[in-house]
């Protein structure tokens, strides 16, 4: 008997054939809809005269490297799969395939680079989503295992990438430093800078006649020192491993050398994953998530009903329900895992700012991973808010949110506005993971609200110009900019505008809400390995 | 008066040992068995109260060797000594030496085992009787000379047998005179190996006629009894694999002149204990000639005790211990029909090569009116020793077509994976129209042994046949992996946030490659998967099947509509699938990541099963023309012979005469690429 089968089950109240779940179920499917065609786009790995290109040299697809190096039917979650989405200059993914997988046992992190996508050359936002793999490798001590294969800098926005690009390699030694390993596979090129992943990793594999590390190729070595050389003998994997000794295994092609590397996890002496016992699944169908939600923000849902839908068996144990009843908050499990739950229903109001910082206080004394379900258009204002002192107890939330040191994990369900998403841990706030869901909403404020205050304003400051300068407001022109500045900041809001900039790990359909979680809450909870040394590994 | 036996030796292995001691023990008397080194943690060793190691593997140093088998039961203190069938069953020198040491010897005494076992003695003595005899030599002269006149007398084709042997073992028909002299040499060394005794006799071969033999009993009072007929046509390589009594191709007159026939050959011996008369008939005019006597307890003995009630091993060691019969011959009655299907480890599909290898799933099956002999223990090895039998599967019907009913359905059921055996064969005889009508010869397995192979052929291609085996092999190792599998959290196995592509199994089966793409669905209250075999993964939709609950060994799947369900099992790399009406079926996982290793050359030669090396016929340096002949492995008491595949200069050889190999060790190595 588990001590989960103590809590209650919640009980729901959501209809089938109630007009308002199926507009809100209709409207959701669509926005799922959309996310899965978005999602395939982002499968493409480039134009299709280079992938044929690279399929006819007999080199496989990062995809499909990434698919033969996971264990045969294990999970794995895509990370920032939409990164750079409708960004012009950059490429759909960042030009790497990236995600938390399982080799060999072993819960790794996973960073490819798409040759197919111009030549594999990194933007700014491969840097950004290389950068936030850095950083979640780092807190959840992950090994990395780099799928190298690319131009290096996109030389056009070298500006924008070369002055902090140089953090990856800190990162890679800085993980070898704090014992956690980072392994490379060689490819094709891997020039310069991108020589460095390789040349920073505690384990190298290149692939025979393909992997070509050097600082410099041909062309550069002529007309620095006017030495006339080929590909090969500058940095062929041959020479690499017998030479220059920056290859540790020298693989006879593609296929081989992600065996090794299986190998070389497997070497790893890193703790296995714990198999888990039954768990109970939630009593209520991840369907149902569709119906409950709403499309549109601004209206609301209940989120227990939400909660009923992802944690183990519908149960929960909810801290102070008659208080602060705007924020919910308790206690659950996901997959056999203790989880403190802060949710949304409704604004934000003094009572439930204290409620969600006393809990976060208990959370912390239990050593009890945090959830939070953003669904918050933010503090309450006016008057009587003010007067209860709505910015000292927002203070108090953000304040425990902010020094809160179990990890935590946040959903964005719904609306996210304001200093709402501080308090509820956003992007700022470093959650371990965050994960919108297509429905999600991110910005200061509404679009609506954004826009009417604009107006107020600028009707205020027209009212005072005109005054001085007789000029009378032209409602037409006002209305038109209006709309204008509704559209962008509509835009600007969405979840897709958001994931484009890293600003989350990914959207996620609702359904898969629940494995989203559970593979993050391993990657957060397994037995860590605590085995730093005084510095990284050198290559020698 | 009766004597009191309170200990039983029990010479011999296998299921016959286990029937011998489980008679024992009914009528209180216990057991120790003998056995040798491979046999030592056999069903028998451990069924029996006592056992005695008889040191050395091949039958020659233990089963065989009158010495150890006479100092080991005197060692136990046993008072009688249980033969069993092959082996030093029908040897009259081990009855002889039993005499002298005071044993008994359960079976006739040796002066009746010489004579029959003599079969030129047997022959004059049945002659004498004035029944009929099969035309043949079995002179004192082994000459060749001698053997190719007499061959001629009694007119080609005939067939060469070893005096010494029973039970079809070493048999070669010769079609013409031209074969003789090859045949000849390779029965002769057979007939050594297998008995200690290289002499050969010769009968006349006839192309259709049935198999027919009666069981007698006799007393130390000189009653005889016969138990009617057993009808034992269905052989391949001249043994026996299935038989049945009634006979269908005996009236009830020829039936009385059979038995009345049988029992007069006994009594003409005084033979005392369970024998087997047999003879063959002459299906076109009912004909009967005297075959041989074989003076002991048969393998197929279980038909006639499911019809007569008689527990014939019960009654051998009763008339052992002096107790008379009884009953008379007419209040002996058949009552209904019984089948028996012997399961040999071979392959039907590959001339009967006998195989042999672990035993990795043994599942009886268990009805009213099925009867299992059988001594196979899961796990167990079964070795290149002995005579490949596994089990005896017997099935008593009220009439003919329930016991050939019952007998189809326990053969579907019985589930043997690991080695090869010829357990789909069994089923499809049992299904062929000559045999269900009943009007099949002799001649049956080599008449329509390419037919049935065809059928079954088809059967395996027609109607995704085996794609659905393969689908079980991949459900099978699929559950396997899942069962391991860490971070499951009830997650669809492969679970994407971006689905990009599906899941790959990849299998082997006769020959061919199977690829299979799937991919879990979430499904709440089933395992359901969209899967493609050997087609490419489409977006617009695939096939689906759902998989459900089963016990380990079992795979059932859901699939439009039809539950089909498998038997599974593994060992090493190998899979098996058991398929209800087509046998098992072993396949290969192809690995995700294969090795790196080059093909094998034409030029290596390697062991096809497991034996030992009889006899090198090349040397280093020989040249050799295509089909030549370069060495012969015996195993299972048959020679085979391993012959160039194409000519060649022999630049190696990695084995010597009498050197014990394993199936795939390397032999023989041309010149050319290794």
């Amino acid at each position: 008997m588990t001590l989960m089968q103590e809590f209650d089950v919640l009980k729901t109240s959501l209809v089938g054939q109630n007009p308002k779940v199926l507009e809100n179920y209709k409207a959701m499917l669509e926005l799922c809809g959309e996310l899965k065609n978005n999602l395939r786009l982002s499968t493409l790995q480039g134009q299709e005269k280079y992938v044929e290109r690279h399929q006819k040299r007999g080199k496989l697809l990062a995809r499909d490297r990434v698919e033969m190096l996971l264990d045969q039917d294990s999970p794995f979650l895509e990370l920032m799969p939409l990164a750079g989405f409708e960004q012009e200059d950059m490429t759909l993914g960042g030009s790497i395939v990236a995600g938390l997988g399982i080799v060999s046992g072993v819960l790794c992190l996973i960073n490819a680079n798409v040759p197919t996508q111009k030549g594999g050359a990194l933007n700014e936002i491969s840097l950004l989503k290389a950068k936030r793999l850095d950083e979640i490798a780092f807190e959840n001590r992950l090994p990395i295992l780099y799928l190298t294969e690319s131009a290096g800098a996109d030389l056009p926005q070298q500006a924008k990438i070369f002055n902090y690009g140089g953090s990856a390699f800190r990162e890679i030694t800085r993980r070898s430093a704090a014992g956690i390993p980072s392994l490379s596979i060689v490819f094709g090129s891997s020039t310069a800078g991108g020589a460095y992943i390789p040349g920073m990793s505690d384990y190298i594999i290149m692939v025979k006649n393909q992997a070509k590390p050097y600082l410099a190729g041909p062309p550069l070595v002529k007309m620095a020192i006017n030495e006339v050389s080929d590909d090969e003998s500058l940095g062929g994997a041959d020479m690499h491993s017998r030479r220059s000794g920056l290859c540790d295994f020298l693989a006879q092609d593609e296929v081989q050398a992600i065996k090794k590397a299986r190998q070389i996890v497997a070497s790893f002496n890193w703790p296995k994953l714990q198999m888990q016992s039954e768990v109970q699944e939630p009593l209520y169908p991840a369907e149902d998530l569709l119906k409950i939600v709403s499309a549109d923000v601004r209206k609301p849902y209940d989120v227990t009903e939400v909660i009923a839908r992802l944690v183990d068996g519908s149960k929960f144990l909810e801290f102070k329900p008659l208080y602060g009843e705007t924020l919910v908050t308790g206690w659950a499990h996901l997959y056999g895992n203790p989880i403190g739950i802060l949710a949304n229903n409704g604004v934000l109001f003094s009572p439930a700012a204290n409620k969600g910082a006393q809990f976060i206080q208990l959370c912390n004394a239990r050593k009890i991973p945090l959830l939070f379900l953003q669904n918050i258009t933010g503090f309450m204002v006016g008057q009587q808010a003010e007067e209860e002192g709505i910015i000292k107890n927002g203070a108090k939330l953000i304040n425990a949110v902010a020094n809160s040191s179990v990890p935590a994990l946040t959903i964005m369900i719904g609306a996210s506005y304001g200093a709402g998403n501080y308090g509820m841990c956003g992007r700022a706030y470093a959650p371990r993971f965050l994960f919108s869901w297509p429905n999600a909403k991110l910005a200061v404020m509404g679009e609506d609200q954004l826009v009417g205050v604009m107006e107020i304003i600028q009707q205020e400051k027209a009212a005072k110009t005109s005054l001085s300068a007789g000029k009378i407001f032209d409602m037409a022109k006002g209305k038109m900019a209006k709309e204008v500045l509704r559209k962008r900041i509509g835009h600007e809001s969405s979840a897709y505008y958001a994931t484009s900039r890293t600003w989350d790990d990914g959207i996620i359909d609702p359904r898969d809400t629940r494995a989203v979680l559970g593979i993050c809450l391993t990657a957060i909870m397994q037995e860590k390995k605590d085995n730093k040394s005084s510095f990284g590994i050198f290559r020698m | 008066m009766s004597k009191l036996i309170h200990k039983v030796c029990v010479a011999n292995r296998g299921e016959i040992a286990c029937r011998i001691i489980r008679a024992c023990h009914k009528q209180g008397m216990s057991t120790v068995v003998l056995y040798s080194r491979p046999d030592a943690e056999g069903m028998a060793v451990k069924m029996a109260d006592e056992a005695i190691c008889l040191e050395g593997t091949s039958a020659l140093e233990s089963y065989l060797s009158i010495e150890k088998v006479i100092a080991a039961t005197l060692k136990s203190g046993a008072q009688a000594l249980h033969p069993g069938y092959g082996f030093l069953s029908e040897n009259a020198e081990l009855a002889r030496a039993c005499q002298e040491a005071g044993i008994i010897f359960i079976g006739p005494d040796a002066d009746a085992i010489s004579k029959m076992g003599m079969k030129n003695v047997a022959r004059a003595i049945v002659q004498g009787l004035g029944l009929p005899i099969v035309p043949g030599y079995n002179g004192d002269e082994q000459s060749l000379t001698r053997f190719q006149k007499e061959a001629k007398t009694i007119g080609y084709p005939i067939l060469l047998k070893a005096s010494a042997g029973g039970g079809g073992k070493g048999m070669q028909i010769v079609a013409k005179e031209s074969e003789l002299e090859a045949a000849f040499h390779s029965a002769k060394r057979n007939a050594q190996s297998a008995f200690g005794n290289g002499d050969l006799l010769i009968e006349k071969y006839f192309s259709s006629i049935k198999h027919v033999e009666i069981q007698v009993l006799g007393d130390e009072y000189g009653k005889v009894i016969h138990l009617f007929e057993r009808e034992c046509s269905v052989q391949r390589r001249h043994q026996k694999i299935i038989e049945e009594t009634p006979s269908p191709a005996l009236n009830p007159q020829l039936r009385q002149e059979m038995g009345q026939a049988a029992v007069l050959i006994a009594r003409s011996v005084n033979y005392v204990g369970a024998g087997t008369v047999e003879f063959i008939l002459d299906v076109e005019n009912l004909k009967f000639y005297f075959l041989e006597m074989n003076t002991r307890i048969q393998v197929e003995h279980p038909i006639t005790e499911m019809v007569t009630g008689f527990d014939l091993v019960e009654w051998q060691l009763k008339i052992a211990r002096g107790v008379a019969l009884e009953m008379q011959q007419d209040d002996i009655v058949q009552s209904g029909h019984a089948i028996e299907c012997r399961l040999y480890a071979e392959d039907w599909q590959k001339d009967f090569l006998p195989g042999s290898g672990k035993v990795v799933v043994w599942k009886e099956y268990q009805a009213s009116g099925i009867r299992m002999d059988h001594a196979v223990v899961e796990s167990g090895d079964v070795s290149i020793y002995y005579d490949p039998m596994l089990a005896k599967i017997i099935a008593h019907g009220s009439d003919r077509a329930e016991s050939l009913q019952k007998m189809l359905l326990a053969l579907s059921k019985t589930r043997l994976m690991g080695l090869t055996t010829n357990q789909s064969l069994l089923q499809q005889i049992l299904v062929h129209g000559q045999f269900e009508s009943g009007s099949y010869d002799t001649g049956f397995i080599s008449k329509f042994g390419d037919q049935i192979k065809t059928e079954w052929q088809a059967k395996v291609n027609s109607s995704n046949t085996q794609n659905e085996i393969v689908m079980a092999a991949w459900l099978y190792q699929w559950r396997l992996r899942h069962n391991q599998q860490a971070l499951k959290m009830g997650l669809p196995s492969g679970w994407r946030n971006v689905f990009y592509g599906p899941q790959k199994d990849e299998f082997e089966l006769a020959g061919e490659k199977f690829k299979i793409l799937y991919r879990e669905l979430v499904n709440s209250s089933a395992r359901q998967f969209e899967f493609q075999i050997n087609q490419e993964w489409s977006e617009e939709g695939n096939n689906t099947l759902l998989l459900l609950d089963s016990p380990a060994d079992d795979v059932i799947y859901e699939m439009d509509n039809r539950r089909l369900s498998f038997g599974v099992g593994q060992y090493q790399d190998e899979i098996f699938i058991h398929h209800a009406d087509l046998g098992v079926f072993t396949l290969t996982q192809i690995p995700r990541f294969p090795e790196l290793e080059q093909a094998a050359s034409a030029n290596s030669y390697r062991a096809p099963m497991p034996g030992k090396i009889v006899k090198i016929s090349v040397r280093t340096g020989d040249k050799v023309n295509q089909g030549d002949e370069l060495i012969i492995i015996e195993s299972m008491k048959m020679e085979n012979s391993v012959a160039a595949l194409q000519s060649g200069m022999v630049k190696d050889i990695f084995v010597s005469s009498g050197q014990l190999v394993e199936k795939n060790d390397q032999l023989i190595q041309f010149e050319g690429d290794m």
